[in-house]
């Protein structure tokens, strides 16, 4: 049997990971990217304990944190409408004040 | 541009050094055998007993917050003619 670390320490790398691009890349799509597999990585260490305790809330929320995830990128992708309307490209460093 | 791509790699492999020390130092209590349940093999049943018995009320604020995102979504996205 697959002991329990081994899955957290890929959520951990795949957390790694997404935390890098956030802090890395100036896109905004590809912001979004990156925060998804964080997302994702969370929803990987939620399942690992839950089917690891025997348990079915962890799952569930899941689930949860699944369609919380949806709706955080519809909202991103919308703001970055918006912003593109405005700017043409969405450069996240020239993004510095909040009334354009 | 170099350092800010070497300080960000730096900063994410400390912070994956630290997780992995605290995942594979500590020693979780999980069950002994993983739990192979025959009549309900992908556990959606126990899934949907478990959502409208335990956790409704989440479930419910859930669809609500959902339809909010829906609306601002569509209210940011709106075209030229709402200016």
């Amino acid at each position: 049997m697959i002991p329990l670390s081994f899955y957290l320490g890929l959520s951990a790398l795949l957390f790694s990971i997404g935390l890098f691009g956030i802090m890395y890349h100036k896109s905004g799509i590809r912001l979004i990217m990156c925060i998804e597999l964080m997302l994702n990585s969370a929803n990987l260490n939620l399942v690992a304990f839950s089917s690891y305790t025997d348990t079915l809330d962890g799952q569930v929320f899941a689930l949860f944190s699944i369609a919380l995830a949806a709706a955080e990128a519809a909202i991103g992708f919308a703001i970055f409408m918006a912003i593109y309307k405005m700017h043409e490209k969405i450069n996240l460093d020239e993004l510095n004040l909040l009334r354009w | 541009m170099q350092t800010k791509k070497l300080a960000a790699f730096g900063i994410a492999v400390l912070f994956l050094a630290v997780l992995g020390l605290g995942i594979f130092g500590t020693s979780w209590n999980t069950v002994s055998e993983l739990p192979e349940n025959f009549e309900d093999p992908s556990n959606v049943e126990g899934i949907g007993m478990l959502i409208f018995t335990h956790y409704v009320v989440p479930f419910e604020v859930l669809s609500l917050v959902l339809l909010a995102t829906l609306i601002g979504a569509i209210y940011m996205a709106k075209g030229e003619e709402s200016k």
